[in-house]
């Protein structure tokens, strides 16, 4: 095997492998947040939270497939592990941004839910009866 | 709290206008105008002095709460979507 394939078949064992990992997390305490948006809907909360894991590793994966070409042949074992830290970095980077990107989400989503349920800004001046129409 | 009334005067040509306005935006709190000193006005609210309500835009909501004024344009800015934040 030359040192390209090498450094390919690594690349895309620690890619998948870091993307895995970040879904993971994503999945395991997004869950928290979606309960409380949806206001202990739980079955909701678990559709949304997959949703958003799906589309999550769409995009990395897909980013990961694009990523993968060197265009250049490598000379040495030093210029495979130097390439592979340049394409795993990216990597991170962009499943940082995601990963980031989720958390807008979420945050958005709750805060969102917590406007629609806060009480009324200021204090009546009066109180009067109410009759029906 | 379910929906607001707003008593509002069909006479003032920014009220009226502002009722427009509110009838295209969403809403999280249903909001009901009714004229100022009208029948259904008085019907609604036999307690309340509807004298003011000519001066000051007067919201209620479905609990007897009465804002006026300053305090009744916040709440209806709290009762649209787009303005509770």
């Amino acid at each position: 095997m030359s040192v390209e394939i090498i450094t390919y078949l690594i690349y895309l064992a620690i890619s998948i492998a870091l993307t895995i990992w970040v879904a993971h997390t994503l999945h395991k305490n997004g869950r928290v947040f979606l309960v409380d948006v949806f206001h202990g809907n739980e079955q909701l909360a678990d559709s949304v939270n997959h949703l958003l894991v799906v589309g999550f590793y769409l995009i990395n994966l897909g980013y990961v497939s694009l990523a993968l070409k060197l265009g250049y042949s490598l000379a040495s074992a030093q210029a495979g592990i130097e390439a592979l830290s340049v394409k795993v970095g990216m990597v991170l980077i962009v499943l940082g941004g995601m990963h980031f990107f989720n958390l807008f989400i979420f945050s958005r989503m709750r805060r969102r839910a917590t406007l629609r349920h806060s009480p009324p800004p200021v204090m009546p001046d009066a109180f009067t009866a109410v009759r029906e129409a | 709290m379910a929906s607001l009334i707003v008593l509002y005067d069909p006479s003032c040509g920014l009220c009226r206008r502002v009722r427009e306005w509110l009838a295209e935006q969403p809403k999280l709190v249903e909001l009901n105008l009714l004229p100022v000193k009208s029948y259904e006005a008085r019907h609604r609210f036999p307690q309340l002095d509807h004298e003011p309500t000519l001066n000051d835009l007067t919201v209620i909501s479905d609990q007897g709460a009465v804002y006026y004024g300053p305090k009744a344009w916040v709440m209806v800015l709290w009762a649209l979507g787009r303005y509770r934040e």
